[in-house]
């Protein structure tokens, strides 16, 4: 572990804190222009530290470096417009912008006020720019509660933070408030673990408080192992606002009366990683981890875990058996973690997003925070908007917001004016919802009521395109891939019933398959030792309940409606859409194509080996797969 | 098809290497896993030699080291080649045709996916969900993300690690 | 749920009441009323792993229910257990015939399998032997101490046995693992002054040791591997010479009616 590179801490009092809070403000706010660059993963798969040097660039060639602090922050949530820049005071809103607007970006928009058109959002079917964030439609709909600081603070500097008003709650807390109270609190609230079992979380809290520890030593973990294929939000909270995960966990450490915590973070999120470890070192300088926080007494630290890779481990008491340097094996739940967790002793795990949430609670109370989502789901939930629809992203709503408001209002709708066909929630512990529920509100109960859950927030958007047995198919294969092999009903079940669907898939299916998956998806449910086995079924019984008239063009026509499933499709080229453009033709690996400029081509099915490099680069819409 | 790696440097380096990573976590049984990461990043897999000090110094059985060795993604007990090639399997990604793109590397790298080269030039493997997903289908080259992977930017990817371009 | 008191408490199996401890194993319960209940991955003094869910039961109270495992399970007061219902027996004819697709041949599968009406499974046919219980893993680590065996990789390319599946492991030769191997795939040989204790699969073998057998001085007998008695004179304190007699030979000695 790194040591901090101070040992006295920075800030030792309340009064040293606010003092330390107002100078960091007026420095905040004492430079009215600024300009935000996204630095979250997906901006940089997409270039934008090369913008963001860029615009450095500019700033020092111009002499501006006072004038013009450049923040690069964690994800913005538009991900399908990145990269990313917002230009403050006005927060105008550029997308998709390259190094080579740097430029204007700093003289023309930051320095003058102008707008550039050119990169406006533009609103698809009303040809209409916007120019403010706030105005964007997919931030319209919004609430972004826990979110929306990501865009204003450099998460590698804690004093940003400050300036806006963290670590306020913790202030709060360890001052203000008694260890009992402030679990009341988080219990009045409401709110329920963001993780994927949406278990009330101060019920959790005074569990692990009242639990009995043979030595006294209780624990708190983070867990960071976001496992869910589609799912990043936890990946964008710590990458963008490490510190409101840390000032909540210090918040639930004070309620529970540990004095150490960890944060599991999967290896897969290496800036997260780092962002994290930045985050701890600066909170132990600063004085909000270590001995005495603040001159309250209380004493609390946070050590870093890193996952081996494997979905797994995002179990609780398999992530804790691999934090005590055993294979990540769950064991079963009949005493909690919160009585025996981690090295046997009391143990508080909570999901990234669901810390977050707590320093929210407790400056804003347990009534406001009521006020919002639903009777049983209070507070928003941050959502991975992803697939086939028009802005992929992360996004943030009150819960009770339904499906239709957010794959329409927000999502822009689907991707290429295709159909809608269903929004699968829940990663592989979920199900797909099809087109009849879309009205359905985003709530934790609604969602497991029809088949599914609220997972950890991924929700996967499908058109007509995609196929309902290859999705099941899919989620099978992962599932069989991931399971840590302990117990029969899972191991054993989960491949049986890939084995089944892989025959389905390639045209072997016979009559009985769909019953055995149902009788099979039951046993295993029931079966199963932990929660990955228990709801492994899910997403294999939802596409059946709501797609069986797919399964069964698998099983007794031997064909796949969308044009997906390889065994079973045909690839051709529609004579009336081809322009003769010749441009698949090269691609092809087995030279099936084959035709002059201007005139249809024609493929060689015989040859074909389905690979789709040429249904890839045909941009008429000429080869079909059916 | 895979093969077995020799380590080459000698014992001494070995170990030497081994203990600084182990004081690095402090000989901390719970950080088990990152100590084996650190090890398996220098040296591309997993050396046995390193697990048995490993073992030794933690005080943990062997075959408990063996088993989360074997257990978690990360490790590999075989040398993985000088580039690796990453194919993001998460859902987002697969339904913009993440598999089709699997199919394109195991077919003209003439290895399977979680294969090696004979040569050890490259690996080629399937990732769990990166979080990158409005870039997808993803692709990671050597810890580098290549978003939007179209077949034409894989034909790249596979000249370059075939140590093809310029 | 909050930690067990221990007090007194009334329970109802198969409708009939039970009267235990807050906290109590519900297993032992069972077996003591004389209820058969079927397991594969259990042994008296050994953790218990939960691995094969085939001691399952369901436990009810008013409109709650789960199904759940009788070797680890707790029970509460109030709780009512059904030991035989259509749920419970889905669960385990899940597991049996799974257990039979992968293990067709091994002769404990097939005979628990056809208790449950299950003769061919519906399912492609393996050829294994080992059904993943455990067993030998956690009396090799908690009763032996010696920790050789593990379970290897993860998901159904899971295998038993020592690192690498090879020769070098700290396995002292004692067999406990043949002894309480359910499917009888670890096989130990004495032959000929050796001990070889080897797992086989499909006439596979791995996990391959071979010890030298410590002979009596006096009358020749096998005591054990000499690895395994040095294991235990080191732990234990013994003088190294403390097993060069067999146990008759020794008696005899004691009495003074051997001389060696």
């Amino acid at each position: 572990m790194a040591m901090a590179t101070r040992n006295i801490p920075l800030i030792r009092t309340v009064e040293e804190l606010e003092k330390a809070r107002e100078r960091f403000r007026e420095k905040y706010y004492s430079v009215k222009r600024y300009i935000s660059v996204c630095g979250g993963t997906g901006c940089r798969g997409g270039g934008c530290l090369a913008v963001a040097e860029e615009i450095k660039n500019v700033i020092k060639e111009n002499g501006l470096e006072n004038e013009v602090p450049v923040r690069l922050t964690g994800c913005h949530g538009f991900c399908e417009r990145g990269p990313l820049v917002v230009v403050y005071p006005q927060k105008i809103f550029y997308q998709k912008v390259k190094p080579v607007h740097a430029r204007k970006i700093v003289l023309r928009s930051t320095m003058q006020g102008e707008i550039l058109e050119e990169l406006l959002y533009e609103i698809p079917e009303e040809r209409k720019k916007v120019v403010h964030e706030e105005d964007v439609p997919f931030y319209k709909h919004q609430m972004r509660l826990i979110f929306g600081m990501n865009g204003m603070i450099d998460p590698e500097n804690i004093e940003d933070y400050i300036a806006l008003g963290g670590y306020s709650a913790l202030k709060k807390a360890l001052f203000e408030m008694q260890p009992e109270q402030i679990i009341e609190e988080v219990k009045k609230s409401g709110l329920r673990g963001r993780g994927g079992a949406g278990f009330p979380t101060g019920r959790k809290w005074e569990s692990v408080r009242r639990a009995k520890s043979r030595d006294g030593i209780k624990y708190v973990i983070c867990n960071a192992d976001e496992g869910d294929p589609g799912a990043f939000m936890d990946r964008s909270l710590i990458e963008g606002n490490p510190h409101s995960v840390l000032e909540g966990m210090i918040i639930g450490a004070f309620a529970i009366g540990a004095h150490q915590g960890y944060v599991y973070i999967r290896r897969e999120y290496p800036l997260a990683l780092k962002m994290i470890t930045r985050a701890i070192q600066q909170a132990r300088e600063y004085g909000f981890l270590g001995e005495n926080i603040l001159g309250s007494g209380f004493s609390f630290d946070i050590g870093i875990n890193r996952g081996g890779g494997a979905f797994v481990c995002g179990e609780s008491s398999a992530l804790m058996a691999s934090m005590e340097g055993k294979v990540g094996e769950p064991r079963p739940k009949y005493v909690h973690m919160s009585e025996k967790g981690l090295w046997e002793r009391p143990t508080c795990l909570n999901n990234v997003e669901t810390w977050a949430n707590v320093p929210l609670i407790i400056n804003k109370g347990a009534d406001w925070y009521a006020s919002i989502g639903t009777e049983n789901s209070k507070g928003t939930k941050i959502f991975s908007l992803v697939g086939k629809v028009n802005n992929t992203g992360l996004i943030e709503v009150p819960m009770g917001i339904t499906l239709r408001q957010v794959i329409y209002d927000i999502g822009g709708g689907i991707k290429g004016g295709r159909k809608f066909k269903a929004v699968q929630t829940g990663g592989p512990s979920g199900g797909v919802i099809p087109e009849s529920l879309l009205d359905l509100p985003v709530d934790f109960d609604r969602l497991t009521e029809v088949g599914s859950m609220m997972g950890s927030g991924g929700m996967i958007v499908m058109d007509d395109r995609t196929c309902m047995v290859d999705v099941a198919r899919y989620f099978v294969n992962f599932l069989t891939e991931e399971s840590c092999g302990k117990c029969v009903p899972c191991r054993e079940g989960v491949r049986r019933m890939k084995e089944i669907i892989d025959r389905i898939a390639e045209g072997k299916g016979k009559r009985g398959d769909i019953a055995l998956l149902e009788e099979l998806g039951s046993a295993i449910a029931d079966g199963s030792l932990c929660g990955l086995g228990q709801s492994a079924p899910n997403p294999v019984l939802s596409s059946i309940k709501y797609f069986r008239e797919e399964w069964e063009a698998h099983i007794k026509q031997k064909k796949c409606p969308a044009g997906v499933c390889k065994e079973l499709i045909t690839y051709s080229i529609d004579p009336e859409k081809c322009t003769g453009c010749m441009a698949c033709i090269k691609p092809c690996p087995e030279q099936c194509i084959t035709g002059e400029r201007k005139k249809p081509h024609v493929l060689d099915a015989s040859k074909c080996i389905k690979c789709g490099a040429c249904f890839d680069v045909c941009r008429y819409d000429a080869v079909v797969r059916q | 098809m895979a093969t077995e790696g020799t380590l080459g440097g000698g014992q001494v380096c070995l170990c030497e290497k081994v203990e600084e990573i182990l004081d690095r976590y402090n000989r901390d049984v719970s950080q088990l896993i990152s100590i084996l990461q650190d090890i398996q990043e220098d040296f591309r897999y997993l050396p046995k030699e390193a697990l048995e000090k490993v073992s030794e110094a933690l005080g943990v059985p062997m075959a408990q080291v063996y088993a989360v060795a074997t257990f978690f993604k990360a490790f590999s007990l075989k040398p993985k080649g000088r580039h690796v090639i990453q194919v993001c399997m998460g859902t987002a990604c697969h339904v913009r045709g993440a598999p089709l793109l699997l199919d394109k590397f195991e077919r003209e790298l003439g290895i399977k996916s979680g294969e090696t080269s004979a040569d050890l030039a490259y690996t080629l493997e399937s990732v769990n969900c990166v979080g990158a997903c409005a870039l997808g289908p993803v692709v990671i080259l050597n810890g580098e993300l290549e978003g939007h992977c179209s077949q034409a930017k894989a034909d790249s990817i596979i000249k370059k690690v075939k140590g093809q371009t310029s | 749920m909050e930690g067990a008191s221990g007090k007194d408490i009334t329970i109802y199996v198969n409708g009939k009441e039970v009267k235990t401890k807050d906290g109590a194993i519900l297993l032992p319960i069972l077996k003591e009323l004389g209820i058969k209940v079927p397991t594969l991955c259990y042994l008296e003094g050994v953790s218990g792993a939960g691995a094969c869910r085939l001691c399952v039961v369901e436990a009810k109270y008013k409109s709650w229910s789960r199904v759940v495992i009788s070797c680890l399970y707790p029970v509460w007061d109030g709780v009512q257990i059904e030991t035989d219902n259509e749920r419970v027996h889905a669960v385990r004819r899940l597991v049996l015939e799974t257990l039979l697709a992968r293990c067709p041949n091994v002769p404990l599968i097939q005979r628990l399998a056809s208790e449950y009406g299950i003769k061919k499974p519906r399912f492609k046919l393996e050829n294994h032997e080992c059904i993943l219980c455990s067993l030998c893993v956690r009396v090799c680590a908690e009763v032996v101490g010696v920790y050789a065996l593990s379970m290897q990789g993860r998901g159904a390319e899971k295998v038993c046995g020592t690192p690498y599946l090879g020769s070098e492991s700290t396995c002292i030769g004692c067999g406990a693992c043949v002894y309480v191997c359910p499917t009888e795939c670890i096989k130990m040989e004495d032959k000929d002054g050796y001990r070889t204790i080897w797992h086989e699969e499909a006439g596979v073998k791995t996990s391959v040791r071979r010890f030298e057998l410590k002979t009596c001085k006096a009358c020749g007998a096998v005591i054990a591997p000499k690895y395994q008695l040095e294991y235990i004179t080191k732990k234990t304190g013994l003088s190294p010479d403390y097993y060069d007699l067999c146990k008759t030979c020794k008696a005899l000695q004691a009495k003074g009616l051997l001389v060696v």
